[in-house]
């Protein structure tokens, strides 16, 4: 059975940047058929819930200075629509990674 | 989606504070939000910047309280600068860019945050209509032409 994911977008608070990112993104899984559980969150918050969810991927509308030994990704293409593609081929490409 | 449009007649600022404040308190004062929300927009913006470029010589900001609950009926207030204002991008709060545009969320539930950016990204990357916006003069002109574009459900 193929792998289900776990990933954690976040954003300041947790209500506008990272709702768009979390509906984009579910688009995209859909899409390929991949399963994944979406988990919104904050920057504040994303600390506790990497230790407590240990998610495959964090999507975030900012450029993260934290290290969370998780691969991350700035989601902004999926607020602005520019780099959308390429943003969606990097996701892929990290998950197909991950199921090997 | 079920919004009103509050268009600043200020439309000069000497800094990103001195116009998101104006915002806000304008909000506060047309009773759309709650006390406090100037407050909860200044701490989330000083930790987590919120400038877009849209396009290459454009770029908007828009604050927004780390708190939904502040908001009583959504609302977007709007300044359209007669001089651009220098913000943090979200992207890379080290990086600072000209902003020409501030729209300042107060929505209440996460589907009107998902309407709402989905439609202001298409509109703020449409050439055509950011050049249109710039003609307008009349706060009320610049209401209905937003109000419109951000996709406003009609009164019946």
């Amino acid at each position: 059975m193929a792998k289900r994911y776990t990933i954690l977008c976040a954003c300041g608070s947790s209500i506008a940047t990272s709702t768009m990112v979390a509906a984009k993104l579910n688009d995209l899984l859909q899409k390929n058929n991949i399963e994944a559980t979406i988990k919104k969150t904050t920057y504040g918050e994303l600390d506790k819930e990497v230790k407590q969810l240990n998610p495959d991927l964090i999507l975030s509308s900012t450029n993260l200075k934290e290290d969370f030994g998780v691969p991350c990704l700035n989601a902004l293409p999926y607020l602005t629509g520019v780099g959308r593609a390429q943003l969606d081929q990097q996701i892929l490409d990290i998950l197909k990674e991950l199921d090997k | 989606m079920n919004f009103s449009v509050l268009i600043s007649p200020t439309r000069d600022f000497q800094d990103w504070q001195d116009c998101y404040q104006h915002l806000a308190r304008f909000l506060e004062k047309e009773q759309k939000v709650k006390p406090g929300f100037w407050e909860s927009v200044l701490e989330r913006e000083q930790n987590f910047p919120t400038g877009l470029q849209m396009t290459p010589n454009f770029g908007i900001a828009i604050p927004h309280p780390s708190d939904p609950t502040l908001t009583l009926e959504s609302t977007i207030a709007v300044s359209v600068l007669s001089h651009p204002v220098e913000v943090r991008s979200m992207a890379d709060p080290d990086e600072k860019i000209k902003v020409s545009v501030v729209l300042m969320l107060a929505l209440k539930s996460t589907e009107d945050h998902l309407s709402m950016l989905e439609q202001m990204m298409g509109t703020f990357q449409n050439e055509e209509l950011i050049q249109q916006i710039f003609t307008l003069q009349e706060p009320k002109t610049i209401q209905a032409f937003l109000e419109e574009k951000l996709g406003k459900t009609p009164a019946r």
